[in-house]
């Protein structure tokens, strides 16, 4: 259906140009954009660091790094991925379109979202200057555990930087959250009630709530990790302080992180299926209570991560229950985005190409997950490759796969021209079958017994065949995410006109042109269901079809 | 969908662009990191001032 394009004030039209434009920006699609683009350069960042992973593992041996190397690489190539691509690409994706969906001009506080993303940069490159250090990046995984970053092991300021990032970042999302929940609680047009609201939206206020209650946990333990190495105090010392509780501090902020990363893409695929399927969602208030529960609950498993450290058996017994029940409404939403393509008329373009990849990619890290929660289970395979390949299949099967899917089907309203199908094909499966080829030997390689953030392996232990094809697959992936840059560029140059609603879409970003202009609409749109532009399609079909009773032909 | 009613007495207000969120971002950043020099902390310390002093008067 082509919208009818509505009449836009000339006077607000023309839009700033050139670099101090960017660098002073307040418009969220601005600031989204900036978000996206500068997660992507990280997210090409750790992709290599990822492939360097790859390489050296592939066969027994040192390769091409050194274990020292190696131990940085790992650990910037997780903290890279988790805290500065995942969560900021979704950032960036509510930024552009919660305003959009809701029917508002902009965030509730532009400012304070530039200085959100500015944090969010400018924490990356304290991350990364730590390569400039004489020491080098920290060499402390992802996790940061105590002792390991007592100062007495790893007494380089390395260490001090991830921390700070770690800050800064956060302060970052914490701003970011107050801004989604005051803009989607405060800004709707009026007549869109909570039950009107998109479920991509819904999705970004429930991450919102859990950034702002998870996230000072982190800041405060990295705070106090500070403070351990710079003012002699010592909370996480064994002895006098404690190791274990920077693990609870961690990881209270960190499992319900996972959640923060996967509720978006959640939140992208319940755009798309039904979009893709050519009928409403099924169950639209299953899936925002499922949504809500999964926020919830995701504050009350934290404690899985850490069955081998010896928790009183009531606590592992809570634990695991609640680590089976949130599979509960993850479920119910994926009965849900089933039944809503069951009868429909389905297409198999780019965007929902990615959404079913999710779909079944993350029911695989979904089922391993709960295999885990089993405490015998979990004794077997913590910290080895079926963890690795559990945590790929939630992030990379489901939050990647959602951000693709994200990124296929918004990128003509953003640009204003289309992405090229049959290469944006080629990728996705490119991506698929290197995602598969990568990570699910690392299941065998688990259940075999190989550790997890090791430098090197024994020939004799069978290891080497699943190393290796593992390493081809992550040369896939890299061809997949080439290809999609390469779609980008050329479909640039080509520029096919998206028009305003190019896939006959259902929520307001799409009543408005491509690009939407500064001020997102000329009037405040009105809204009488949570799919306001397939209610304009149905009226206009109803209008144009004969009737019975009036027998017009 | 159907906009609004008020269409006539829409006014649109957006906010102006303004340098103070980056140099709020880049004082908050140089005096964290001012934990491994004073320098940077001075640093970070004078362009946070700076920044608050825009955004607060602009």
């Amino acid at each position: 259906m082509a919208t009818t394009a509505p009449t836009y004030p000339q006077t607000a039209a023309a839009e700033p140009r050139g670099l101090a434009s960017w660098l002073t920006t307040v418009d969220h699609k601005r600031i989204g954009i900036l978000y996206v683009a500068t997660a992507f350069i990280f997210f090409l960042l750790g992709g290599v660091l990822a492939l360097l992973i790859r390489l050296e593992l592939a066969l027994p041996g040192a390769q091409v790094v050194t274990a020292e190397q190696y131990n940085r690489i790992f650990g910037m190539h997780g903290t890279t991925m988790i805290f500065l691509f995942v969560i900021p690409v979704l950032t960036g994706l509510g930024n552009y379109l919660v305003p959009l969906q809701i029917g508002a001009r902009d965030m509730a506080f532009p400012r304070l979202n530039a200085l959100s993303y500015w944090l969010f940069l400018f924490g990356g490159l304290v991350l990364y200057a730590s390569w400039l250090l004489p020491e080098g990046a920290p060499a402390i995984g992802w996790t940061g555990y105590a002792p390991l970053t007592n100062p007495q092991y790893t007494p380089y300021q390395g260490v001090d930087l991830w921390a700070i990032s770690l800050i800064i970042t956060g302060a970052a999302s914490t701003m970011g959250a107050v801004n989604f929940i005051t803009t989607i609680l405060n800004m709707r047009t009026p007549s869109m009630d909570l039950w009107k609201m998109p479920l991509f939206t819904w999705s970004i206020l429930v991450t919102a709530f859990m950034i702002l209650l998870a996230t000072p946990m982190l800041s405060g333990g990295l705070a106090m990790q500070l403070a351990d190495r710079n003012l002699g105090t010592d909370f996480f010392v064994a002895g006098t302080g404690d190791p274990i509780l920077w693990q609870h501090l961690f990881w209270f902020y960190s499992h319900p992180a996972v959640y923060i990363m996967i509720l978006p893409a959640m939140g992208v695929i319940s755009e798309v299926i039904p979009v893709f399927s050519r009928k409403p969602i099924f169950g639209y208030r299953a899936i925002v209570w499922s949504t809500v529960a999964i926020g919830v609950l995701g504050f009350s498993t934290w404690a899985h991560h850490m069955f081998t450290t010896g928790l009183p058996p009531f606590l592992e017994a809570f634990f695991i229950l609640n680590t089976m029940i949130i599979a509960v409404p993850t479920g119910v939403k994926m009965f849900n985005w089933i039944f809503t393509m069951i009868g429909g008329s389905l297409r198999f373009d780019t965007p929902m190409l990615f959404s079913l990849g999710f779909l079944s990619m993350f029911v695989i890290g979904g089922i391993t997950g709960v295999y885990q929660a089993i405490l015998p289970i979990d004794r077997q395979v913590h910290d080895t490759y079926w963890v690795v390949a559990h945590l790929h299949y939630v992030l990379f099967g489901g939050s990647v796969f959602g951000i693709f899917a994200a990124f296929y089907y918004w990128l003509p309203k953003v640009t204003g021209w289309m992405l090229d199908e049959k290469l944006g094909k080629v990728s996705f499966w490119t991506l698929f079958l290197g995602f598969n080829v990568t990570f699910f030997p690392m299941h065998i390689l688990g259940l075999l017994g190989m550790p997890r953030r090791y430098f090197d392996y024994p020939a004799e232990r069978g290891w080497t065949g699943y190393n290796f094809a593992s390493t081809i697959g992550a040369f896939m992936i890299a061809a997949g995410v080439l290809i999609f840059i390469i779609n980008f560029v050329v479909s640039a140059r080509r520029r096919t006109p998206a028009g305003d609603d190019p896939w006959e879409a259902n929520t307001l970003e799409w009543a408005t042109t491509s690009p939407p202009p500064s001020y997102n609409f000329p009037r405040i749109p009105n809204v009488t269901s949570d799919r306001p532009l397939w209610d304009v399609r149905q009226a206009l079909r109803e209008a144009n079809q004969p009737t019975i009773e009036t027998g017009t032909r | 969908m159907a906009e609004s009613s008020h269409e006539h007495a829409e006014e649109i207000h957006l906010p102006p662009p303004s340098p103070a969120p980056i140099i709020v971002a880049a004082g908050m950043t140089l005096a964290l990191t001012g934990i491994l020099s004073p320098l940077l902390l001075m640093l970070g310390v004078v362009l946070l001032a700076v920044g608050i002093g825009i955004w607060t008067f602009s």
